[in-house]
């Protein structure tokens, strides 16, 4: 038996080795390549056709399409092993993923370890290295022109909420302050959600207000896409904004927007309650203060947007080795299940297993193909349930699940959950 | 590595003309993905990759890749899973790693009780599928997310092998892939239209032209489609599970099944009972639960294993027996079993856990024996883990196999780590007639321990073939090096792998080592 033998101990001499913390190139050296990042974990695979959790790796197939071929590259690339010149497919390899996490969430099963902060940084480390993916380079100039990540005006921001009375608090103070985040801004389809949304908080006597045309980016798809500084400028301006306007709750309905202000901001001294609008709604229906009253006979499926779930677990400080992968997975689903006359069924891959839509990581700018490929995967998930639409929370996934249905002239509705919840009422 | 020479460039430009630009790659990138895992040599060799990485789409497109290999006289190997690098990373120039990505084909066929499965095809999504319609596979403890077709063909230990058999033995028909690019298949496969329901004839057997127990890695032939035995699941259709991702557990209806964890005062006593519960042919699943993997597989961080560690929490229950009763057939049966097994255990002097660490145990780690689940743990321990000293023979052959493995330990720790009292797994097959024993050492994955782990192999390789031991290690050192141990089996092997490999470009090294056999002939003859 190899213990206790009347010498010293034989125990691990590098302190990582039992008890975890942040350090990046350990994260890629320990790297096993046990392959349980490529896929659903194996108790929850219900069915072959959708037992990949991947979306890269399974597009792709190349293993250094996933999370466990982008560890072999970022050691590779931290030991001065792999140079930029080396291969002209590098820097796509960085960017072809759309971060969802789900590579990083079966990893911390086995490993208890944080792979998507190693390819966050790697892309954080191109573009210090001045490798800028040429994609995303007018994404950012127009960022820092425009202050929105959709090729948009500064002076078109506020449009969507043109005719809603609503508080503007650049004029006056308020507590609540709703973030409506650029792909709802510029997105004219979406424009109705988002109303539906202030008006939802309004009517249950919400004291809401925005920040109008002055809104800028919340900074979290530059950070995603490794432009740190441009996300830290952001979320600057917007903590100082909203503590100019005696805010104290930020609500969005944007999962990425929200993950970046609950938990991004966190980092940077933020104090204010975060909310996305699925939460807000769940606490004022469990309130009494929102009631659904109309019967909607619809068979539903709802979409985890990756960052109303597993990414709230894997923020940059927010890991806790052997926790569970914790996300907003309830609250829409009581949502749900409260209206009258909608039935719920799951898809195969759901809460901290979900499929991305595949709008993340710059992916939706980038490779579109891809991010349509992501998403078609995602309406055949459903489709598979016999729902005739898909629930979601984000307009990313939205945009991206909406977009393959037509594509794919599919029958499928795609609904954002407030969208439902105003049929019930 | 000479990347970008002429010969390479010429390879390149063939494997194209075989499956076009999307599905070959030899940039630097996408070859480095190929280039280490989890495992000593692997991690020594980290930076020699191969130079081209392709994805066939069917057996046809394996067969041109063969042919081509034999044309340009360029090494390859074979990939599915994903995992055992040491047994197929690049060894030589020119390297060509098949990936079977694209090779995913699934095919229930009820009435048969089998599945048809290509490459790629995970052993989760066979038992998803097969579970639809009440039918099962075994489930190798590395974990369900492996290849399916791999894992029967080279070694899988199946958590349920118990009843269900040997990987090797579930295993019904094989379309191959000679490494002169011939087809082959086996059993009833090779009669037209008559299907892949019978493994034997007509004919010779050819199932075991892959080696017995581990496989050939590869090096005579490449299984493109393989035909497996499901086995009835008296389950659900899916696994009821609940919590969060890494706290997941898992609840089996306990009317069908129920786990036993019986503690003995010796290693003597718990295998004179597995032979008195194996002789009553009752359970689905029975292994002996090492301390150091019962700890590894439920610490759900490292630092809670080195918690445990020092409680001696797991090292409390040394000698343990793991064995789940199922209930095949009906309830009945599952009360049946209970009463059977009950009476063994009070005759054998056992003593069954308390309930606080059955409780812990069964839902979260027990469960996982129908669909494994926490085993790629094993290499959080210290970053790397040599699976040494690994056996398979008769049962009771553990019990001379315990002290041996022990006392070598104890010498090579360090560089091992400290077990939880010890690492000494027990998994018997069918019925146990047949047993396998793993005592698996965790290391830190340092460059300097792992020159000592390699150092503690050849060892080993050594005190086995002067034992004439069947481990791990033997099986998988090529058999010209232990060969003369064995009756000289590395002859007519040397002979088959000429006979069919000619240019010796299918994972040379590998299993056989042609070269070193021709070095040595050609010595003999310079002294003759």
């Amino acid at each position: 038996m190899a213990t206790e033998k009347g010498k010293a101990l034989s125990l691990p001499t590098d302190d990582w080795n039992s008890k975890y913390y942040w350090d990046m190139r350990k994260v890629a050296w320990n790297c096993a390549r046990c392959s349980t990042c490529k896929w659903v974990d194996v108790w929850e695979v219900k069915d072959a056709r959708f037992a990949k959790i991947c979306p890269s790796s399974l597009y792709y197939l190349f293993d250094a399409y996933s999370n466990q071929g982008r560890m072999d590259l970022a050691l590779a690339l931290i030991d001065g092993d792999l140079t930029y010149d080396d291969d002209p497919e590098l820097l796509d390899i960085i960017y072809k993923c759309n971060t969802c996490g789900g590579c990083d969430a079966m990893c911390k099963g086995v490993q208890d370890m944080e792979p998507l902060r190693v390819m966050l940084e790697i892309r954080a480390k191109s573009i210090e290295d001045g490798q800028l993916l040429p994609q995303l380079m007018p994404i950012i100039d127009n960022l820092r022109k425009e202050d929105n990540m959709m090729m948009g005006k500064k002076a078109d921001r506020g449009k969507w909420a043109e005719g809603l009375e609503v508080k503007d608090l650049t004029m006056e103070q308020g507590e609540v302050v709703f973030h409506a985040g650029c792909r709802v801004c510029y997105d004219e389809e979406l424009w109705p959600v988002a109303r539906g949304m202030v008006t939802l908080l309004k009517n249950a006597g919400v004291d809401v207000g925005i920040m109008g045309k002055d809104e800028t980016c919340c900074g979290g798809r530059a950070f995603q896409m490794g432009y740190q500084g441009e996300f830290t400028k952001y979320a600057e301006n917007n903590l100082e904004a909203w503590k100019n306007a005696g805010v104290k709750t930020v609500v969005t309905g944007c999962a990425d927007g929200y993950y970046a202000i609950k938990r991004l901001y966190t980092q940077l001294g933020a104090e204010f309650e975060v909310l996305h609008i699925v939460e807000y709604i769940d606490r004022l229906m469990k309130e009494g203060k929102i009631k659904f009253t109309r019967n909607v006979p619809m068979r539903v499926t709802y979409h985890d947007p990756c960052h109303l779930g597993r990414r709230l677990a894997q923020a940059p400080g927010f890991y806790v080795p052997g926790a569970p992968m914790m996300g907003v997975y309830e609250p829409p689903r009581d949502i749900i299940k409260s209206i009258p006359g909608v039935e719920l069924v799951e898809m195969c891959r759901i809460k901290e297993y979900s499929w991305c839509c595949g709008g993340g990581g710059g992916v939706i700018d980038a490779y579109p193909e891809f991010n349509n490929f992501t998403a078609t995967e995602r309406i055949k998930e459903a489709e598979a349930t016999g729902a005739e639409a898909i629930i979601t929370a984000c307009p990313w996934c939205q945009r991206s699940l909406t977009d393959a249905v037509t594509d794919v002239e599919g029958k499928m509705k795609v609904i954002d959950i407030v969208e439902l919840i105003q049929q019930a009422m | 590595m000479p990347l970008g020479d002429e010969k390479h460039k010429l390879i390149y430009k063939e494997l194209v003309n075989v499956l076009g630009f999307d599905y070959v790659a030899d940039g630097a990138a996408i070859v480095r993905a190929y280039s280490r895992d989890m495992f000593a040599v692997s991690v020594l060799r980290r930076k020699r990759g191969p130079e081209f990485i392709v994805l066939p789409g069917n057996t046809e497109d394996v067969q041109r890749i063969v042919q081509l290999a034999n044309r340009y006289k360029f090494p390859f190997s074979v990939m599915s899973g994903g995992w055992m690098l040491p047994l197929m990373g690049a060894a030589k120039q020119y390297w060509c790693i098949i990936d079977f990505k694209r090779m995913n084909g699934l095919k229930i066929d009820e009435k048969n009780m089998c599945a048809v499965i290509e490459p790629s095809v995970t052993h989760a999504q066979v038992q998803a599928e097969a579970m639809k319609v009440g039918l099962y596979n075994g489930i190798p403890l590395v974990g369900a997310h492996m290849s399916a077709l791999a894992n029967h063909a080279w070694h899988g230990w199946h958590g349920t092998a118990y009843r269900s058999g040997f990987s090797t033995r579930n295993i019904l028909g094989m379309e191959l892939v000679l490494p002169d690019g011939e087809l082959l298949t086996t059993g009833s496969l090779a009669s037209p239209e008559a299907g892949s329901f019978w493994g034997e004839g007509p004919g010779p057997d050819l199932r075991n032209l892959r080696k017995g127990i581990v496989g050939d890695d590869g090096s005579l032939g490449i299984i493109t489609r393989m035909t497996i035995k499901l086995h009835p699941w008296p389950g659900p259709r899916f696994l009821p599970t609940e919590g969060v991702r890494p706290q997941k557990r898992c609840q089996l209806p306990t009317n069908r099944f129920k786990w036993y964890f019986i503690n003995y005062p010796t290693e003597k006593a718990l295998i004179d009972a597995m032979y008195e519960i194996g002789k009553a042919e009752i359970g689905g699943s029975m292994e002996r639960f090492d301390p150091q993997r019962m700890a590894y597989e439920y610490a759900k961080s490292r630092q809670e294993y080195w918690q445990l560690f020092n409680e001696r929490y797991w090292q409390s229950y040394p000698n343990t027996i793991g064995i789940c009763l199922w209930g095949f057939a009906s309830e009945r049966q599952l009360k049946y079993e209970e009463k059977v097994l009950e009476q063994i255990i009070e005759e054998t002097g056992g003593k069954l856990w308390p309930d606080e660490a059955y409780q812990k145990f069964v839902p979260y780690v027990a469960n996982s024996r129908t669909r494994s689940i926490w085993g790629p743990r094993w290499c959080r321990i210290g970053g790397s883990m040599q699976t040494g000293w690994l056996m398979m023979d008769t049962l009771d052959s553990v019990l001379d196999y315990f002290p041996t493995v022990w006392e070598h330990m104890n010498r090579y720790t360090p560089p091992y780590l400290e077990g939880q009292g010890d690492s000494a797994w027990v998994l018997t097959f069918d019925f146990c007639h047949f047993a396998g024993a793993d005592n698996a050492g965790p290391f830190e994955k340092q460059d300097e321990q792992i020159k000592g782990v390699l150092g503690e192999a050849m060892e080993q390789i050594g005190i086995d073939t002067k034992n004439s031991m069947a481990t791990f290690e033997v099986a998988t050192t090529p058999v010209n090096v232990t060969g003369p141990a064995f009756a000289n089996f590395h002859i007519p092997l040397a002979k088959i792998k000429k006979a069919i490999d000619p240019n010796n470009v299918s994972n040379p090294t590998r299993f056989i080592d042609m070269d070193a056999i021709a070095r040595a002939e050609q010595e003999k003859a310079k002294s003759d």
